[in-house]
């Protein structure tokens, strides 16, 4: 039996393999900093669930002191940042730079939207007597949501780079791993509030 | 599991889901089914983020399945603490 080499191999079965290795979104630097972020995020998700264990009755009470139209509209503003990269993704692929660059301000525009909510509702909470060592319930709520407002900061400065580096011309339809960095980076902060948003203020 | 959308319909799929859970917490104190129903909903909504708005459905596996199974992982662990917390209570110390 003849082994499979590059030049015995069906062409399909090559595109395929080819169409995998270039298909990767954004270099291996940012993935690492993906997994480690989402790991950093699982842990905290680890200690709030066996926090909760052991105090079942504040956890119970918890959700229903937030302000969860606050949490959904941050949701609903961050899912819609989401859209906001995969659409500049998708211009920058054409060549668009003058629709990328409308797409990331857009998204721009919704972390902003998200950091004024969540300005507005640790307002809420200071109006309402919610303080982060109120009890364990809410010093645990402000450690993840803070953390990942963070997050958000970062990922905006990013965005803000980024715009400055389409509008002079560094990304092009061949050339735009740095815009795929950043927008995985930003799916990745939008997948941790996917799972924040739940299991703070719906589960509890 | 992959759904290929395109990225307007995954938009507004999300909006959707994000929309149901909102919902089920002004209304009602989640019971053991809505609990698995919102878990559900959240594991749906990453791999529609992964598959479409990251597009890695087609990238390869060595980046796309850690970032499927973290979805499905992640709440699985909170679906089984939020059903049984006396048995994480039991094998946990704080």
């Amino acid at each position: 039996m003849t082994a499979a080499t590059p030049q015995t191999m069906a062409p399909s079965v090559l595109s395929r393999a080819d169409s995998h290795k270039d298909n990767v979104p954004g270099g291996i630097a940012v993935w690492v900093l993906i997994y480690a972020e989402l790991t950093e995020f699982a842990l905290f998700f680890l200690v709030y669930l066996v926090t909760r264990a052991h105090n079942p009755e504040l956890f119970a009470e918890g959700p229903a002191y937030l302000n969860t139209t606050a949490g959904t509209l941050n949701t609903l503003v961050l899912v819609t940042s989401s859209f906001c990269v995969a659409r500049s993704m998708a211009a920058i692929r054409r060549n668009d730079r003058a629709r990328c660059i409308r797409w990331l301000w857009l998204t721009l525009a919704c972390a902003a939207a998200y950091c004024g909510i969540k300005g507005w509702e640790y307002y809420w909470n200071e109006l309402h007597d919610i303080y982060t060592r109120r009890n364990l319930y809410f010093t645990l709520y402000y450690y993840l949501t803070f953390n990942h407002l963070l997050h958000v900061l970062v990922g905006m400065v990013m965005i803000l780079w980024l715009i400055f580096r389409t509008a002079i011309g560094s990304y092009s339809a061949d050339e735009h791993e740095g815009l795929e960095n950043g927008a995985c980076y930003w799916h990745m902060i939008d997948l941790a509030w996917i799972v924040i948003f739940p299991l703070v203020y719906v589960l509890g | 599991m992959s759904w290929k959308l395109s990225d307007l319909k995954t938009w507004l799929l999300l909006l959707a889901l994000t929309l149901s859970s909102a919902l089920i917490a002004e209304t009602t104190r989640p019971e053991a089914g809505l609990m698995l129903f919102i878990c559900l909903s959240v594991a749906l909504k990453g791999q529609l983020v992964i598959d479409n708005l990251m597009q890695l459905r087609d990238s390869h596996p060595g980046v796309r399945r850690p970032m499927r199974a973290y979805f499905v992982v992640v709440m699985g662990l909170i679906a089984l603490a939020m059903l049984f917390p006396e048995t994480l209570a039991r094998i946990t110390t704080l």
